[in-house]
């Protein structure tokens, strides 16, 4: 069975990379979502949160469904392959992760999770994608961090984020670093 | 007392004591209803973006009984402006604003508003994704409990009829087991207190499972569809389920006017 991710190695790096193959069925689910959203920031008259809220509970509801409901101690390396297999792969999303450990890890995203529509709004497209991913990893990762770093819909060559599984172990590792 | 025990007493208390309608306030909806819905009813109002669910809630909302709105979507002058536009009284209405208090921790500043279609030229995406996406629900950074706000406030026995629209702001920001958890506690202290609970969600949003988990919940599921006929849209209102009322379920067509909801040719379906 193949993999969800593919390992490439490169010298000292390990580059992950999603396997997409788009299946009806979650595509179908995905454009219902995606449409709500941009009703719903319609007619919220553009407030954001609106759009990132609608996608981060779709997130939020396919990883009960899809994932694993019962693992509690997630870290990142577990929560990564069900979540590429599951949600990821099923939707299309071409991306790579890197630099993992238990705490963090960073993504590269060039081809959206709502990829049919990224050439035509991809305002709405990279909205979309944050409050998803958004949704899926604090499910898991209830105290954690998603940072968006860059936006192909603004020009970069790939959306870039960095998860972080705790950022009150940070605070509390930076206030004994100052200490 | 056991946990079992507590839930049965409390329904059997609820059900003996039960008794009379409480009007929706929307004549031909307790037409569809035939006299409104049962005290102690938790009904839950399902709906697309375009179907004009959020006016259903305001109309709602104008009542004669003392009413609590709990809105995450609209703030409270915006809803307070849209009831004057109607003409709808909201003497009665209190309104738990959960969208300004979420816009003060998401907004740095008035100059900031978030709205793409403004800013977009001005301000960064990725800067408004972070306007947009912060401050909720925070609770590691000692931020707002909204589901425990909610929890609080709809156990009021002071309210004859309670409105949460919606529920897709908590179900974005905490999981389905603590809503429905929540929900659960809630439409006891609704049987309880014999008052009527609104509970308003997208359809299509949060998976099949948690929509017929929430169904089965209700007593009652009123649903909001819009269907495109050639260049028209036709919108209807059905009431899906109504617990030991099966009479009642029914579908009507609906449009909005300047009154507000207007439905037409009712039809039952048993």
């Amino acid at each position: 069975m193949k993999e969800p991710l593919k390992k490439i190695e490169s010298g000292q790096n390990i580059v992950w990379l999603t396997q997409p193959k788009e299946t009806e069925k979650l595509i179908k689910r995905r454009s219902i979502a995606l449409n709500i959203a941009k009703g719903k920031l319609n007619d919220s008259g553009g407030k954001i949160h609106t759009a990132i809220q609608t996608a981060e509970a779709f997130g939020r509801g396919l990883f009960t469904e899809r994932i694993s409901k019962n693992t509690k101690n997630w870290t990142i390396e577990k929560w990564l392959k069900p979540v590429a297999k599951e949600i990821f792969n099923p939707m299309g999303t071409a991306a790579t992760f890197t630099e993992i450990t238990n705490d963090q890890a960073k993504s590269l995203i060039f081809k959206y999770p709502t990829n049919n529509n990224e050439s035509e709004e991809p305002y709405m497209s990279s909205i979309f994608t944050y409050g998803l991913l958004k949704g899926v990893f604090l499910s898991a990762f209830p105290n954690g961090e998603l940072i968006m770093n860059s936006t192909m819909a603004e020009g970069a060559q790939m959306d870039e984020f960095v998860f972080k599984a705790n950022i009150e172990n940070e605070e509390t590792n930076k206030s004994k670093m100052i200490k | 007392m056991a946990e079992e025990d507590f839930f049965t007493t409390n329904l059997k208390d609820s059900n003996k004591n039960r008794g009379g309608f409480i009007s929706t306030g929307i004549e031909k909806l307790d037409k569809l209803l035939e006299g409104g819905t049962p005290k102690g009813f938790s009904i839950l109002i399902l709906g697309t973006p375009g179907s004009s669910i959020e006016i259903l809630c305001k109309q709602l909302a104008s009542s004669p009984i003392k009413t609590l709105y709990v809105s995450t979507e609209e703030t409270e002058n915006e809803i307070i402006e849209t009831m004057k536009r109607f003409k709808w009284d909201n003497k009665n209405l209190k309104i738990l604003d959960i969208a300004s208090m979420y816009s003060k921790a998401v907004l740095s500043g008035e100059e900031k508003r978030v709205s793409v279609y403004e800013q977009r030229s001005k301000v960064k995406l990725k800067e408004l994704i972070e306007i947009g996406s912060q401050g909720m629900p925070s609770l590691a950074q000692g931020g707002t409990d909204f589901l425990a706000v909610l929890s609080d406030k709809i156990k009021d026995p002071k309210y004859e009829k309670l409105i949460v629209n919606s529920l897709d702001f908590f179900l974005s920001q905490y999981s389905q087991e603590e809503v429905i958890r929540t929900l659960q506690a809630a439409k006891i202290s609704n049987l309880h207190n014999k008052s009527i609970l609104y509970i308003v969600m997208t359809r299509g949003i949060h998976g099949d499972i948690f929509e017929r988990k929430m169904e089965g919940m209700a007593d009652c599921v009123l649903e909001l569809e819009v269907l495109q006929k050639g260049s028209a849209f036709e919108r209807f209102l059905a009431v899906k389920k109504m617990k030991n009322y099966a009479k009642k379920i029914g579908i009507a067509r609906y449009t909005i006017d300047s009154e507000g909801f207007v439905l037409e040719m009712i039809e039952r379906i048993m």
